[in-house]
């Protein structure tokens, strides 16, 4: 039987590879599908309490959080567009500006 | 309570030429200096014509003595100018005898002397800009005579500060007028401090400024009330506002309005700026270091005279400070070079005559002295001016001799006023000092020291006087005449005027044999075109006028008794004790003590070796002399080495002390407090830089270690609860 807490478990197991992923990778694109990773788990975790509660709340934030996540997506790919056009690299490391 | 409506145009009529001068060059383009030689003489003498006016109109109808009125048209006396708490002071004049007489001294002698500066400073093309301040000095001097409370006078006392300041340094590019009037200046300011706690006294103790006011409550007012109940008993029951005022208090209050006198008058130990005073144009001289503003000390205490008189400890000192000065300044006269200096040291020792008549209560006798000094010292000044003006601006006596027969009439002038100041009999310099001596030997206490001591000093003003006569117009002549420099004073001239004042030495006695080898050509040449010439008449007339009144004014005062009458009201009369030798006794010795004075310069300066070089001591002697430093003629030439411990004291101590405040307090302690401080804030950023790495997964960290200890805050407070 698959439990509500199976659920759960998975998705901070899926939350915390996202943000080791954010937190250890260099490439700004898995950077990004790390960050679409947390997301995802949080969403995963919305729908089972949902189910849980026999609430529909649940799957309704998962769809206003899809529809944000494309919308912040595009925009955070637009920006690599933009560094990389600027400085021939998108390693994070490397786009150090915030320090003088 | 009695009011006046003409006084105030006494003053206005001043500040209304000030402001006509001022903007001259707007209003009249090429006509300004013409126009201004005339509004400026004519508004100061239309105010003496107003003054006269009050003299005649006004004041025999006043109450008790005195006036109050408004100083703006259309405003009342009680019209409140300054209102702080408790404090009001109102913008009132006082117009009494004493206030009347100053305000006429200083319009007419005044005007007198501005008609006598268009002359003198026809050719200066700041002519405008001298009569502006010449205008406003007038305005200051008269609300200073006039004001009708301590403020007031304050004003007038600073505004005429301001005024000598800036006519000392009036040609200003030569940096020693600035010097000089920095020093006025500065040295005034020494003083100023003085009357401003005086004043504060004042407010303190009798809660008012005015000198009278309508409920009787004038600081004069209660002062005399104090008076009236005997002289001593007035010090123990004087009484203020129902607590008993001690005398400490009021001899501090007089001690401190004495200091401010000290400064304005010139008396030991503010006495230094006067001399150097000299650096102005000779009718700024005239006017301010010699007539008016130098005795508005005199008029202070004269006026405070219900305060000094409950205060002997101070009057003493104002007698001994006095006699002091006047001794100081006439020993220091006997050796000057420069005329200008020898009348700016005499104008020194007849202040202090003035000063020592406070002293011993005569009043009525200083301001006696006040008005004579003012007719013969502003004739004197106005003489030596012409002398200089025609000497094309020479002014070191030694390069002088000889002038008698070039300028017949400024000699006349002068020799009238050198006889007045030298107490020859019968001229009003006679009266008025021997007015003074005679009260000082009256005076109980040390009458007779006081009395020997301003003997002394009388007779050596006699000598010093025909000394610069003597140098100047009979011993032979010192210049060759058509080879004189032009040293006309003024902004736009490129002649450097060294010689002019007592460091020129060197100088003078280089061009010395020059001198003596032109003589035979001179004489060859005649003098058919003279350099020499005689003043024009704007110069000359004022000088007439004021020789008729150092000639008879004294004596015309002294027969009718008027002056006295005049003053009698507002002064306190004069504690005698018995003098030891009577009035008439005392006129002889006085004479005598004159005539033995000029005639020892005319001993001296007409034996025909002196008459020749024109010097009493051979040139070469005091070049000797003046190496040494504890030489007695070294001693008197640098005026007893005051300016000397002044430096010393003042400038190279107080350097010092600046120094150590610079270096230590300021740039130790207080800079480096506020550095330390920078230096600290500045490290700890040092240290927390290195937390911004730049690296966005730090940051990530930074967020994610946040959350976590915000999720552990919450789960663990919900588990508290939960408990």
């Amino acid at each position: 039987m698959i439990t509500t807490s199976h659920f759960l478990v998975l998705s901070a197991i899926l939350f915390t590879t996202g943000v080791i992923g954010v937190l250890v990778k260099r490439n700004p694109i898995v950077i990004f599908m790390c960050v679409e990773l947390m997301l995802n788990a949080a969403n995963l975790s919305f729908i089972a309490l949902g189910r849980h509660f026999g609430q529909v709340n649940g799957q309704m934030y998962v769809i206003f959080a899809l529809a944000v996540a494309a919308a912040e997506v595009s925009v955070g790919l637009g920006i690599i567009v933009a560094i990389f056009r600027a400085k021939e690299t998108i390693n994070v490391d490397e786009v150090n500006l915030l320090k003088s | 309570m009695s009011t006046s409506n003409l006084a105030m145009w006494i003053i206005l009529l001043p500040f209304l030429g000030f402001l006509h001068n001022a903007f001259a060059g707007i209003i009249w383009k090429k006509n300004a200096k013409k126009m201004v030689s005339y509004v400026a003489p004519g508004v100061v003498l239309l105010a003496f014509g107003v003054a006269v006016a009050v003299l005649m109109t006004e004041l025999p109808n006043a109450h008790d003595h005195h006036l109050i009125g408004a100083l703006i048209p259309g405003t009342s006396a009680s019209t409140p100018w300054i209102k702080l708490g408790g404090m009001t002071v109102n913008f009132e004049l006082l117009v009494d005898p004493l206030s009347l007489l100053m305000a006429m001294i200083v319009t007419g002698v005044g005007g007198l002397i501005h008609v006598y500066a268009t002359g003198y400073m026809a050719e200066d093309p700041e002519q405008p800009r001298f009569f502006t301040y010449f205008n406003l000095f007038i305005t200051m001097m008269l609300i200073l005579v006039l004001g009708g409370n301590f403020l007031l006078m304050f004003v007038g006392w600073e505004g005429v500060g301001t005024c000598s300041y800036l006519l000392i340094s009036f040609w200003y590019k030569q940096v020693e007028n600035a010097k000089a009037g920095n020093k006025a200046f500065i040295v005034n300011r020494v003083g100023d401090l003085g009357f401003a706690l005086g004043m504060m006294l004042i407010w303190s103790v009798f809660g008012t400024l005015s000198y009278f006011q309508a409920d009787g409550k004038g600081v004069l007012q209660l002062a005399g009330a104090g008076h009236a109940e005997g002289a001593h008993a007035a010090l123990q029951a004087f009484s203020v506002m129902g607590t008993p005022v001690s005398t400490a208090v009021l001899t501090t209050i007089c001690i401190c309005l004495f200091i401010g006198a000290m400064g304005k008058s010139a008396q030991i130990p503010l006495w230094v700026w006067l001399p150097d005073a000299m650096a102005g144009p000779t009718p700024v001289s005239a006017l301010i270091h010699a007539a008016t503003m130098v005795t508005s000390g005199i008029v202070m205490l004269t006026r405070c005279s219900w305060l000094f008189q409950q205060a002997p400890q101070a009057m003493q000192l104002v007698g001994y400070i006095g006699l002091a000065t006047a001794f100081v300044g006439a020993t220091i006269g006997l050796v000057q070079n420069d005329i200008k200096r020898v009348l700016a040291f005499s104008t020194v020792s007849q202040l202090g005559y003035m000063f020592l008549a406070c002293g011993v209560g005569n009043y009525i006798g200083g301001m006696f002295h006040v008005t004579t000094h003012a007719f013969f010292k502003a004739l004197l000044f106005l003489g030596s001016g012409a002398v200089i003006h025609s000497m094309l601006g020479e002014q070191d006596m030694r390069k002088m001799g000889g002038l008698k027969k070039y300028i017949k009439n400024t000699w006349l002038v002068m020799f009238l006023g050198t006889y007045a100041i030298a107490g020859f009999p019968l001229l009003s310099g006679f009266f008025s000092k021997d007015e003074i001596l005679h009260s000082a030997l009256s005076s109980p206490g040390n009458g007779m020291f006081l009395y020997v001591v301003g003997l002394m000093t009388a007779a050596m003003t006699a000598f010093y006087m025909n000394r610069l006569m003597h140098k100047t117009f009979y011993v032979k002549q010192q210049f060759v005449d058509g080879e004189l420099p032009h040293q006309h004073h003024s902004n736009f001239d490129d002649h450097d005027a060294h010689g002019h004042d007592a460091h020129g030495d060197h100088h003078a006695e280089a061009s010395h044999e020059e001198d003596a080898h032109g003589e035979e050509e001179h004489e060859a040449h005649g003098h058919a075109h003279s350099q020499v010439h005689e003043s024009p008449a704007s110069m000359m007339v004022p000088l007439y006028i004021l020789a008729i009144l150092s000639v008879g004014f004294g004596g015309l005062m002294k027969m009718t008794g008027a002056f006295e009458k005049f003053l009698e009201p507002v002064v306190p009369a004069m504690v005698h004790a018995e003098a030891p030798i009577s009035e008439m006794a005392g006129y002889i010795i006085s004479s005598l003590v004159a005539i033995f004075g000029i005639g020892v310069a005319y001993l001296v300066y007409r034996k025909p070796a002196v008459a020749e070089t024109g010097q009493f001591i051979p040139a070469e002697t005091k070049t000797q002399w003046e190496k040494n430093p504890l030489n007695p003629y070294t001693f008197l030439l640098n005026k007893w080495w005051w300016d000397a411990i002044y430096n010393g004291i003042f400038l190279r101590l107080g350097g010092i002390f600046a120094m150590l405040l610079w270096k230590v307090v300021d740039a130790g302690i207080v800079n480096g407090t506020i550095e330390g401080l920078g230096w600290i804030v500045g490290g700890i950023s040092k240290l927390s830089r290195k937390l911004q790495t730049g690296y966005v997964r730090n940051y990530a960290l930074a967020m994610l270690l946040g959350v976590i200890v915000l999720m552990l805050g919450v789960l663990g407070s919900w588990s508290i609860a939960a408990k």
